[in-house]
């Protein structure tokens, strides 16, 4: 998880092969940040996508949808949509019954 | 009396009792608060009746009016299509203790003949009755339940949501319900598929839905359609209509469903159910800012992923009340009333008793409804779902 992609003011950091070390005052680009998924905390980087998270959390492939902060992001943007420190998340299922 | 009356002097002598006022006065005090009553027959009613006037046919006048007007004070004007029979039917109104009865003389004829306000959609007593409770509300009344009455409604799936919004749609008075459903009724349906019953089992889905809608409201029509949809029938069972409701209990059948919509401009009220949660939204491909339902999920899941509920189970009241929320979209789409919920997904959580509300705005690059989206026939949706599984 050392690269990753990040939004275009941050371009410069996204070239160090590695994250600075954790530091409080220089690291305000790479630091962990918490989200909440599904109601629980969970620690990612900073700059995570929605794709990213999907992967991490085990959701690859599931063609699930996903709702940031009340709102639904289109599949088309879960690589370009970067998460912030406190998001809140939930997977959306398709349910199939009727 | 030592002769017995003949028709002159009866109608005579009613004309020394009852008060003979012209239309136009009659329309007067109709503005006023008056009730104005139409007692000719249904069928002469259904060539139009004054705008706003009760049908009631003489028949049935003094069996129902207390129904329809329980206050002896309200100024009653009856109208007939000459002012005979509504002479007749002021006196009887009077004999039930009705105070402030009128004939309105030359009828329906003279009405007509000096240009006085006509409506074609009339209601008759039935009607009248039947839908009294929502003709009250003002967001309803005649011109409302008009639109119910021209609505074409589609339901995808006589089941667990197309059974409980059928069975209030067709109460409300929708006008044609198609159902198109090619399953039959199974025992394990009937904890949750009410529409259905213990004797019916074995019947066809649609059958056995429309003996229990047409036992509801004779007035309206039900079409059948014994079929599964499919990419070569979709638009065929579709076109038509006004509304599609998705009681689908497949993917592919709702992929279809949505492609459909979307040809063909027809607003999709989607609900879904598994366990103890539901889901629900309106696509509504006529409005620009309407998301569709692949805005939501592109591609269907894989079949593990989106067990149905004969695999996941369902607590029977799920399907009620998701689908009875579907029913209630559909009305207010009909009417023209209210915030439809487009834009906006609902959550519904059994156990928790929860409704959760997203917003779900167009994707621009959504393969159903986007800028760039090219459709390539229904077979390459029936597909995409085929590989899905």
């Amino acid at each position: 998880m050392a690269v990753v992609p990040v939004a275009a003011g941050m371009r410069h950091r996204a070239r160090l092969s590695r994250p600075p070390p954790v530091k409080r005052d220089a690291s305000r680009y790479n630091v962990r940040m918490q989200i909440i998924l599904n109601g629980q905390p969970r620690d990612c980087d900073s700059a995570t996508s929605v794709a990213r998270l999907l992967e991490q959390a085990g959701y690859a492939g599931r063609r699930v949808a996903v709702e940031l902060n009340q709102e639904i992001v289109p599949r088309s943007r879960h690589d370009s949509q970067l998460l912030a420190d406190g998001d809140r998340l939930e997977i959306v299922h398709a349910i199939g019954g009727g | 009396m030592s002769e017995s009356l003949n028709r002159e002097t009866w109608l005579g002598a009613l004309r020394g009792r009852i008060a003979e006022i012209a239309p136009a006065q009659a329309l007067a005090r109709q503005a006023q608060g008056g009730l104005l009553i139409d007692v000719r027959e249904d069928a002469e009613r259904a060539a139009g009746m004054p705008a706003d006037a009760l049908g009631l046919s003489r028949g049935f006048l003094e069996l129902r009016i207390e129904q329809v007007e329980a206050s002896r004070d309200r100024p009653l004007l009856l109208l007939c299509g000459s002012g005979q029979r509504s002479l007749l039917a002021a006196e009887a109104l009077q004999r039930l203790g009705y105070r402030d009865v009128s004939s309105v003389a030359g009828g329906f004829e003279r009405w007509k003949a000096e240009g006085l306000p006509v409506s074609a959609g009339t209601l008759d007593a039935d009607a009248a009755e039947r839908y009294a409770r929502q003709l009250r509300l003002p967001q309803v009344g005649e011109a409302g339940q008009a639109r119910l009455a021209a609505a074409k409604v589609v339901l995808l799936g006589a089941g667990g949501l197309g059974a409980p919004a059928a069975l209030y749609l067709a109460a409300a008075g929708v006008g044609q319900l198609t159902l198109i459903d090619d399953d039959r009724v199974e025992r394990s349906n009937l904890h949750r598929q009410v529409i259905h019953a213990d004797a019916r089992v074995g019947m066809a889905k649609t059958e056995s839905a429309r003996i229990a809608l047409q036992a509801l409201n004779p007035r309206i029509r039900v079409e059948v359609r014994n079929e599964r949809l499919q990419a070569d029938n979709v638009e065929r069972l579709l076109a038509g209509h006004d509304l599609l409701i998705d009681g689908a209990d497949n993917f592919p059948a709702r992929y279809l469903l949505a492609a459909a919509s979307q040809r063909l401009k027809l607003p999709m009220v989607y609900g879904a159910v598994e366990r103890f949660s539901g889901q629900l939204s309106v696509f509504d491909p006529r409005r620009a800012d309407s998301p569709c339902y692949r805005c939501l999920f592109p591609e269907p899941p894989a079949a593990a992923d989106a067990p149905n509920c004969s695999e996941a189970g369902v607590l029977g009241v799920l399907p009620g009340i998701v689908g009875l929320l579907q029913a209630t979209e559909a009305l207010k789409l009909i009417l023209g009333l209210g915030e439809p919920l487009v834009g906006r997904l609902l959550g519904f959580d059994a156990l928790g008793m929860h409704f959760r509300e997203t917003r779900l705005p167009r994707d621009p690059d959504c393969p159903g409804c986007g800028a760039g989206a090219v459709f390539g026939g229904y077979a390459e949706v029936a597909r995409l779902c085929s590989v899905a599984g």
